[in-house]
C-alpha cells in the first residue's frame, strides 16, 4: 500500500532554457546599451529555440502517455492544451489591458481625429479578410491530418503561413508606410502613439505565429504528424485563432469608430 | 514512525554529491528539484545584494543631515532595494520552494512542461543580474522608487539607461513569472496523483494554486505598462508623458499588478505556515474548508482593491467609496485566514522549534501589519498617512515580517527533506529570536514617524525624526546579520551527518509520507476475498485531511477542554524549553 514513487528514470536535460534566458538578457541588454549585442542576442535566443526544435524532431522531451490521475475539472484536456489555454488567459490580460489603457486616453483625450480619415479601411478590411482566411485554412490543416491527409495538411498549413505573410507585408509594406508620409507617426500623439503599439504589439505576435507555423511545416514535411499525433497542430492553432480574434478587437476600435 | 532509508534513497544520496559540484548538471537541469533549489540559492543572493541596499539606507537615514550617500545615489538605493526585495526575492522565493514541494506534494513526477520551468528560472536570473546591473551603468540605475511613477519614469525625467535596463528587466521577470504561472496552474490540474482530489490537496499547494492564478492575472497588466513604457522610451511615444495619459495611466496599470503582487508574496507564507502550524500542533487545520475558500475570497477580492494606492490621486467621491468597501472587504476574509491559523494552536500540543518560531512571528506581524494596513482602507486617514513611514512600517511588517519569517519557516521546515540533514535547533533559535526583536527594533519606530515622508534622503535635527531614525537604525544593524546568520545555520548544516529518518517531524503531509494511492489501472490481482486490493478512499492515510476524519494514526489523542487542561500542567510542558527538551528527547 505504501507505494514510494522514487525517480528511477533518467533525468532529462538541455541546455536550450540556459541558452534562451542567456539570449534574452544579451538581447535586452543590447538594446539599452549597444545595439549590435542586441543582435547577438536574438541570434542565441534562435539557436536556444532550434535546439527545442531539434529536440522536439527526437522526441526527446516527448511524454504522450498521460499520468493516471486525478484531473478533475479537465479530463477531457491534454497537459499541452490546457498549458496552451491557461497562456492564453495572460494574452486576453495583456491585450486586454492594453485595449483599456487605449480607451481610457482616448477618452481623457478631448479630441481624437476621425478613424475613416487617417486609417485606410480597405487595406485594414482587406488584412481582416485575410486574417480570417488563415484561420480557416489551419482549421482545414487540422481536419485533413484528423483523417490521415497529409497532403490536405501541408496544404493548410501552407495557406496558412502564405496568409499570415499576407498579413505582415500589406501591413508593414504597405499601411504603415502610407501613414508616415501623411504624418500619422508613432511619436506623432496619442493617436498615432497607441495605433502602432497595440498593432505592432499584434504584428509582432502574427509573425510569433508564423515561426510556429513554420515549425509545424517543418515536422510536416519530416513526417512528424500522422493520423494519432498532431496535438501541436490543435495547439498552435488555437494560438493562431487567439492573435486572429484580437484583431477582430482592434480593427474595429481604430479602423471604425 | 522513523522510516528507514532505502536502497535507492541512500543512492540518490551518492548521487546527489555528485551532482552538486557538476556545473554542466546544474546549468542544463530540467528536474523540478534542482530547479528549486537553484530559485532559493538565487533568492538568497538577491536577498543579500537588497538587504545591503537597505542598510545602506538605515546608514544614510541614522541621523539628520548625513552624508553618506549623494542624494541621487540614496534614490537607486531605495529604488533598487524595493524592487528586488518584492520581485527578485520574496515573490521567487515563495516559487522556489514550491518547485520543490508541489510535485511532491500532489505526487507528480515533475512540473507538467519541465523545460518551461527551467526557462522560467534562468530568465528570472538573468533579469536579476540585468537589474543589478543597472548601478554600474554610467548615469547609474532607476531613481524613480520601485513604484517607477509616471511622468518620472520617461525620458525626460529619468534619461540614464540604467532607467531603461530596469523596465526590460522588470519585462523579463514577468515573461519568467507568467511563464511559472502556467506550468503551475497547469502541474496542479492535470498532474495530481491518483487520490489527491482536489478537497484532499495539501495546503501550500492551495496556496500556490491561487498564488499563480492571481500571477497570472496580476503580471500580464505590468508587462502592458511596461510595452508602453518601453516604447516611450525607445521609440518617442507618449504615452506617460502626455496629460491624458501620465500619471494615472500608469498607476491604474501598476497597481492593478501592484496589489494582487501583495498577495502573491503573502500567499505562500500562509501556506507555509499552515504546513508548520499542522506539523508541530500535531493537528489538521481549523476548519480547513473554510481556509480554502477564504483563500479563494481574498483572491478574487484582491483583484478589485487596487485604487487604495490612489486615493490621492483625485479620483472621484464614489470611487473613494467604493476601493473604501473593496479593502474592508477583503479584510474580513484575510482575518480569517489568519484566525484559523491561530485557532490551530487552541488547546494542541505544540513543538516549539525553529519553524514554529518563525511562523508564530509571522502570525504576530501579520497582524501588526494587517491592522496598520486596514486603517488606511478609510480614505480620511489615508489622506494624512499617505507618503509617511507609517505605511513604510506598515508593508515592511507585511512583507519583511510575515513573509520573510514564513518563507525562511519554509525553508528551516523543508531543509532536512532537501538536504537530508538536521540543522542545528539551538543556532536556529537563537538566530531567530535575535532576528524577531531586531526586526521590531528596525520597524516599529516607524509607526511614530507619523510626519516623516517616505522618500526623503535626510532631515533636519529641527524635525523631531531623530530618535525613531537612530533606533530603527540599530534595529537594522541587528536584523541584517541575524538574518544573515539565519542563512547560514542552514548552510553549515550541511557538514551534519546524513539523517536516518526520511520524516524527522512525523508530518503528516503527503511530501513527506509520499502516501499516493496506487494508480488504478495498475495490474492489482484479485485477492482470495474477492476485494479489490485498492485500498478504499477513506483508509488513505499520510494526509492532514485524513486526520479530520479520524483515522489518522499518528495525531495525538485529542484530548477535550478542561482534561486537556489538566494533562498539560500535569506535564508541565507549557513553556517552550521543556517542548524543545521533550522533543530532543524524542529523536
Amino acid at each position: 500500500m505504501t507505494e514510494q514513487y522514487e525517480e528511477t528514470e533518467e533525468r532529462k536535460s538541455t541546455y536550450a532554457p540556459f541558452i534562451i534566458g542567456a539570449g534574452l538578457a544579451l538581447l535586452f541588454f543590447g538594446l539599452v546599451v549597444f545595439v549590435p549585442l542586441a543582435i547577438g542576442g536574438g541570434a542565441v535566443v534562435a539557436a536556444g529555440l532550434f535546439m527545442l526544435f531539434r529536440d522536439s524532431v527526437e522526441e526527446k522531451f516527448a511524454d504522450l502517455k498521460e499520468t493516471v490521475g486525478e484531473k478533475w475539472p479537465v479530463d477531457f484536456l491534454s497537459k499541452r492544451k490546457l498549458g496552451v489555454w491557461v497562456f492564453l488567459m495572460s494574452e486576453i490580460l495583456i491585450f486586454g489591458s492594453l485595449i483599456v489603457g487605449y480607451i481610457f486616453v482616448r477618452f481623457s483625450s478631448g479630441s481624437w481625429p476621425v478613424a475613416t480619415q487617417v486609417h485606410n479601411v480597405t487595406l485594414g478590411m482587406t488584412n481582416t479578410i485575410i486574417l480570417l482566411t488563415s484561420s480557416l485554412a489551419i482549421v482545414f490543416a487540422l481536419v485533413s491530418i484528423r483523417s490521415g491527409n497529409t497532403r490536405g495538411l501541408k496544404i493548410g498549413l501552407l495557406g496558412t503561413f502564405a496568409l499570415g505573410a499576407a498579413f505582415l507585408i500589406i501591413k508593414l509594406g504597405f499601411e504603415w508606410p502610407a501613414y508616415y508620409r501623411n504624418g500619422f507617426t508613432i511619436s506623432s500623439g496619442l493617436p498615432g502613439s497607441t495605433y502602432f503599439v497595440l498593432t505592432g504589439l499584434h504584428a509582432a505576435h502574427v509573425a510569433g505565429g508564423l515561426v510556429a507555423v513554420g515549425y509545424l511545416i517543418a515536422r510536416t514535411y519530416q513526417g512528424g504528424f500522422t493520423k494519432d499525433n498532431h496535438a501541436a497542430i490543435e495547439n498552435i492553432g488555437l494560438y493562431w485563432h487567439f492573435v486572429d480574434i484580437v484583431w477582430m478587437f482592434l480593427f474595429p476600435l481604430f479602423y471604425l469608430i | 514512525m522513523a522510516r528507514q532509508p532505502n536502497a535507492l534513497e541512500l543512492n540518490s544520496v551518492r548521487r546527489m554529491k555528485a551532482m552538486v559540484f557538476s556545473i554542466r548538471e546544474w546549468l542544463t537541469t530540467t528536474h523540478h528539484k534542482q530547479i528549486g533549489i537553484l530559485y532559493i540559492a538565487t533568492a538568497i543572493f538577491f536577498m543579500a545584494v537588497a538587504g545591503m541596499f537597505g542598510e545602506m539606507i538605515r546608514t544614510q537615514l541614522t541621523v539628520p543631515m548625513n552624508n553618506f550617500l549623494t542624494a541621487f545615489n540614496y534614490e537607486q538605493t531605495v529604488t533598487l532595494h524595493g524592487l528586488l526585495m518584492i520581485l527578485w526575492v520574496l515573490t521567487p522565493l515563495g516559487a522556489g520552494i514550491a518547485n520543490y514541494i508541489v510535485p511532491l506534494q500532489i505526487g507528480a513526477k515533475d512540473l507538467a512542461f519541465p523545460r518551461m520551468n527551467a526557462t522560467s528560472y534562468w530568465t528570472y536570473l538573468f533579469s536579476g543580474i540585468m537589474m543589478v546591473s543597472t548601478v554600474f551603468l554610467p548615469g547609474g540605475g532607476p531613481n524613480t522608487g520601485w513604484t517607477l511613477y509616471a511622468p518620472l519614469n520617461t525620458i525626460q525625467f529619468t534619461s540614464q539607461p540604467g532607467m531603461t535596463l530596469a523596465v526590460l528587466a522588470l519585462l523579463l521577470l514577468s515573461l519568467s513569472i507568467t511563464m511559472s504561472s502556467i506550468n503551475f496552474l497547469t502541474t496542479i490540474v492535470k498532474c495530481r496523483a491518483s487520490g489527491v482530489t482536489w478537497r484532499r490537496l495539501p495546503l501550500f499547494t492551495w496556496s500556490i494554486v491561487f498564488t499563480m492564478a492571481l500571477a497570472l492575472f496580476a503580471f500580464p497588466p505590468l508587462a502592458a505598462g511596461l510595452v508602453l513604457l518601453s516604447s516611450d522610451r525607445f521609440l518617442g511615444t507618449v504615452f506617460f508623458s502626455s496629460t491624458q495619459g501620465g500619471g494615472i495611466l500608469w498607476d491604474e496599470l501598476f497597481w492593478f499588478f501592484g496589489h494582487p503582487e501583495v498577495y502573491i508574496v503573502v500567499f505562500p507564507a500562509l501556506g507555509v505556515i499552515a504546513e508548520v502550524f499542522q506539523t508541530f500542533a500535531k493537528k489538521p487545520l481549523f476548519a480547513r474548508n473554510v481556509f480554502i475558500v477564504e483563500f479563494a475570497a481574498v483572491a478574487f477580492l484582491s483583484m478589485g482593491v487596487w485604487m487604495h494606492h490612489m486615493f490621492t490621486t483625485g479620483l472621484n467621491y464614489s470611487l473613494l467609496q467604493t476601493f473604501s468597501f473593496t479593502t474592508l472587504a477583503i479584510s474580513v476574509p484575510f482575518e480569517g485566514l489568519v484566525l484559523a491559523l491561530v485557532l490551530t494552536l487552541y488547546k494542541s500540543h505544540i513543538t516549539l522549534n525553529t519553524p514554529m518560531l518563525y511562523c508564530l512571528a509571522a502570525i504576530f506581524t501579520v497582524t501588526l501589519g494587517g491592522i496598520t494596513g486596514v486603517l488606511q482602507a478609510f480614505p480620511v486617514l489615508d489622506y494624512a498617512f499617505n507618503g509617511t513611514y507609517w505605511v513604510v512600517g506598515h508593508f515592511h511588517y507585511v512583507m519583511a515580517g510575515t513573509t520573510l519569517f514564513a518563507l525562511l519557516a519554509g525553508l528551516y521546515y523543508w531543509w532536512p527533506m532537501i538536504t537530508k540533514r538536521k540543522y542545528n535547533e539551538k543556532f536556529g533559535v537563537i538566530a531567530f529570536l535575535v532576528a524577531f526583536v531586531g526586526f521590531n527594533v528596525l520597524y516599529f519606530p516607524y509607526f511614530f514617524l507619523l510626519a516623516m515622508p517616505r522618500r526623503i534622503f535626510t532631515y533636519t535635527v529641527a524635525s523631531g525624526f531623530a530618535s525613531a531614525n537612530l533606533v530603527a537604525t540599530i534595529g537594522a544593524y541587528i536584523f541584517g546579520p541575524a538574518a544573515a546568520v539565519a542563512v547560514l545555520v542552514l548552510v553549515l548544516s550541511l557538514r551534519n551527518p546524513v539523517l536516518k529518518q526520511a520524516n524527522p517531524w512525523e508530518a503528516q503531509e503527503l511530501e513527506w509520507t509520499q502516501n499516493y494511492r496506487k494508480p488504478p489501472s495498475s495490474p492489482t490481482p484479485p485477492s482470495s476475498t474477492g476485494v479489490n486490493a485498492d485500498p478504499p478512499d477513506e483508509k488513505l492515510t499520510g494526509q492532514w485531511y485524513w486526520c479530520m476524519t479520524g483515522s489518522c494514526k499518528q495525531s495525538k489523542p485529542r484530548l477535550n477542554g478542561r482534561k486537556k487542561l489538566a494533562f498539560q500542567s500535569k506535564q508541565g510542558s507549557i513553556s517552550g524549553k521543556s517542548l524543545m527538551l521533550e522533543e530532543k528527547g524524542g529523536e
